[in-house]
Formats: C-alpha cells, structure tokens, sequence
C-alpha cells in the first residue's frame, strides 16, 4: 500500500526571480459524481414494479405462462410451506414468521446481480415473491442499526425449479 | 404421466440435498458453545484486525475459510448470530459495507452481505449452506464508474450502493477483519485445528483504485472474547505468516 502517492499530486510551478519552486500538493481523485448519483427509495413503487436497487432485483406483475411450475411452486401454500423451510427466513424472519404482515405472490421478476447460478441477468422470470413488512432492522458490524428503520423482507422463487433465488432485507 | 417420475426425482434430490446439507454443517464434538446467553452488546463483539481510520484505503478483502461456530441457546431469534466478514466503515462505524459468512441460532453457514449509509441499511443473503473448509474472496469495492461501494462474494455481485460512500461517511474509512458474535457465550467459528483463516488481506488503495495487500502493523488487533469463559474456552486471535493473515477459533 502506498502510504505517499506521488502519481497523483499536482505539481504547481511558480517561476521566481532567482529560480523556480516546485510545489506538490497531494490531490485525491475526484469521488464525488458530477451529477449525483440518483437516490431512490429501496422498494419505489410504480405501475406496479418495484424496484430494490441496492439488491439489483425488479419485481413486475406477472404474465401469463402455459409452463407446468415445480410443485414447490404450485400453490401460495406450497411456496410459504417451502419458504418457512428455508433456514434464511426462517432465521432472519423467525418467530414473526405467522404474525408480521406479509404477501405471497406470483411475479416477473428481473435481476441485474443475480446470486443463483439459474438466473440470467437482464432476463425476466416467472416468480413468486414473498414479502414480509414492518421486520426490526439486525446490523452485522461493529454499530447498532440506523434508528427508525424498518425492513422489509423479500424471498424470491423461481416459478420453473421451486428452487428460492434471492433472500434480502430492504430497510428505510 | 411425466409429472411422476419428475417428482420422484425431484423428491430424492431434496433428500439427498437435504442430507448433504446436514453433512456439511454438523459440528464437531469439540465445539460446544455455552448454552445460556447473558447479556449482548448493542455493538456486539469482535475479535480480528481493524484500523480505525486509513486515508489510503478505500475498500478492501480477505478470503477466508468456512467454519462451523456455535452460538448460544437461549436466544434463538435472529439476534444471534456468528459471522466472519471483510468490512469497510466510515470512521465513526455509522455506515459500513461488509461480507462474509453467517450462522445464526438452528441454521446452517450461508454467505450475506451489508450496507449501510447511514440512514439505510441492506442485507442479501445466499441461498444455500455453505460447505464446511471452502474458501472464498469477500471484497468490499469502491467503484468509481458508478461512484458506489460493492459487495462481491467470489465473482458474484451481492450489493451495490445507491449511495457515494464518499459523501455518506466520515473520512478515513475503517477496514476491519474480524469475526462477530452477538453473545460471548457464543463461539467464534473455528477450531484450534481447524481455524477461520483470514488469508490475502488486502486493501483497495485510494489514490489508485487498485488492489494491494494490507501492509503488516498497520491494523490492530482486537478480541473482545479473549477472556475464559465458564466452559474454559475463549475466542483465538493468532497471527499467521505472513503478516497480517490471521486465525480466528474458539478453544
């Protein structure tokens, strides 16, 4: 690690009398956007899409599909039963499992970073998508939560595998 | 009828992954946490390297190895947890990029990774256990051609801020390598003959974007575990060669 960066001064001549002096001053490069990067709320809801940026995950209603789904796939009950399953929910949704507000419901789902090797980035898939509300937010680092936050909690299935695609927690 | 023997199939699949899934999480009968909980820290605990503030550094990664830890049993919400993670934080930790690996009360080894502003916080999660000894690379990465900060587990993007990391935090950020548990009672993964190993401890420098490894004696070391607990045991903090790759285990 570089602990004095040279490369990245700015070298200031001033032409004296008797001489020149070479003055360097470290500049850091720029980190600040031009135009700022745009700031949306993590589920911003409209024409029924919603959009969770941080996670690279659109959830858009569902279109109409002949293909047969997995049979984890083939009821809401049969997608909560295999959500309630999941050692993810079930740890970070927990005993709220039955009593927080939550939807079950079939979507078109598009990831830009897609986590399971069975998505394609870009390309929409039919889901259903568990959503639960109002969860407390849990920090991983050295620091409590931001206070007031409240999380939302996704867990996405592909309708084709019934296999679960993305587990993420939203909190504003 | 198709559909038959596809759910057979599917169904033994689900056995066999199920049992795999068992395989690659059981403890060993050395690692036996203690059982009542005690109190927590709003902060929780760590042990690891950490720098509290570096005006080079502006991301950084580690690969480290997957260890089962035990947590306590009287807490089984998602509150307790033990996690081995790279992290890099704004100078008063109130926002942060981290990855790494997570196990809470019940559950088996699963990747996450989180960010916080600030004001927001996002975690995701991987959707499948984790094999007990693998290895992988967890980066926190500025990204100057969207001015944001990543979370990379491997060569898979799991998070990438809304938000210039930048502008959000203080200055100097905080990289920090360490392993974290809600509870002391909790164990840290790792075991003294098979530890959580923290190799190509590395930093993203600031000025050039570009990654180097983390120079020797430039990170503290902190265990806020280190002290025995009433099983005997303690978590582990040993430095391994070369500097500043490290060992986390409870023993």
């Amino acid at each position: 690690m570089k602990r004095i960066t040279i490369a990245a001064a700015t070298a200031a001549v001033t032409a004296a009398t008797f001489g020149v002096v070479l003055s360097l001053t470290p500049v850091a490069p720029s980190r600040v956007a031009a135009t700022p990067v745009p700031l949306r709320l993590a589920a911003d809801g409209s024409n029924n899409v919603v959009t969770y940026d941080s996670e690279g995950v659109t959830v858009a209603p569902p279109i109409t599909t002949p293909s047969v789904p997995a049979s984890a796939a083939a009821t809401a009950q049969s997608v909560m039963d295999s959500f309630r399953s999941q050692q993810v929910p079930a740890a970070v949704v927990g005993k709220q499992m039955e009593s927080a507000t939550h939807t079950v419901s079939q979507a078109q789902v598009t990831e830009t970073m897609p986590t399971s090797p069975e998505v394609v980035s870009g390309v929409a898939y039919a889901a259903w998508v568990v959503t639960y509300t109002g969860l407390p937010a849990v920090s991983y680092a050295p620091a409590p939560p931001p206070s007031g936050l409240s999380c939302t909690f996704v867990g996405v299935m592909n309708r084709a595998t019934g296999d679960w695609t993305e587990f993420f927690s939203s909190c504003s | 009828m198709p559909a038959r023997p596809r759910n057979i199939i599917r169904a033994t699949v689900a056995v066999l992954a199920a049992a795999a899934s068992l395989l690659i999480t059981t403890p060993t009968a050395a690692q036996a946490e203690v059982a009542t909980c005690g109190s927590r820290s709003p902060n929780n605990y760590h042990a690891g390297f950490v720098n509290p503030g570096d005006s080079n550094v502006e991301g950084d990664y580690a690969i480290i190895s997957t260890r089962y830890g035990a947590v306590c049993d009287t807490d089984t919400t998602a509150n307790n947890f033990t996690n081995q993670y790279a992290m890099i934080a704004s100078n008063n930790l109130a926002g942060w990029a981290q990855d790494g690996y997570i196990r809470w009360y019940g559950s088996s080894i699963v990747f996450f990774a989180q960010q916080s502003s600030g004001h927001s916080l996002n975690t995701k999660y991987g959707t499948s256990g984790l094999a007990l000894g693998s290895t992988y690379f967890y980066y926190n990465k500025w990204d100057s051609t969207c001015y944001c900060m990543e979370d990379i587990i491997g060569r898979t993007l799991y998070l990438k801020s809304t938000w210039n990391p930048w502008t959000a935090w203080v200055l100097p950020f905080s990289p920090q390598f360490t392993g974290e548990a809600t509870y002391l009672a909790s164990d840290l993964s790792g075991t003294a003959s098979a530890p959580a190993n923290y190799t190509a401890v590395s930093g993203q420098d600031s000025w050039t974007d570009a990654w180097e490894p983390y120079p020797c004696g430039q990170m503290q070391s902190v265990n806020d575990g280190s002290a025995l607990r009433v099983d005997g045991k303690s978590w582990r903090f040993n430095v391994t060669n070369p500097c500043p790759n490290f060992n986390l285990y409870t023993g």
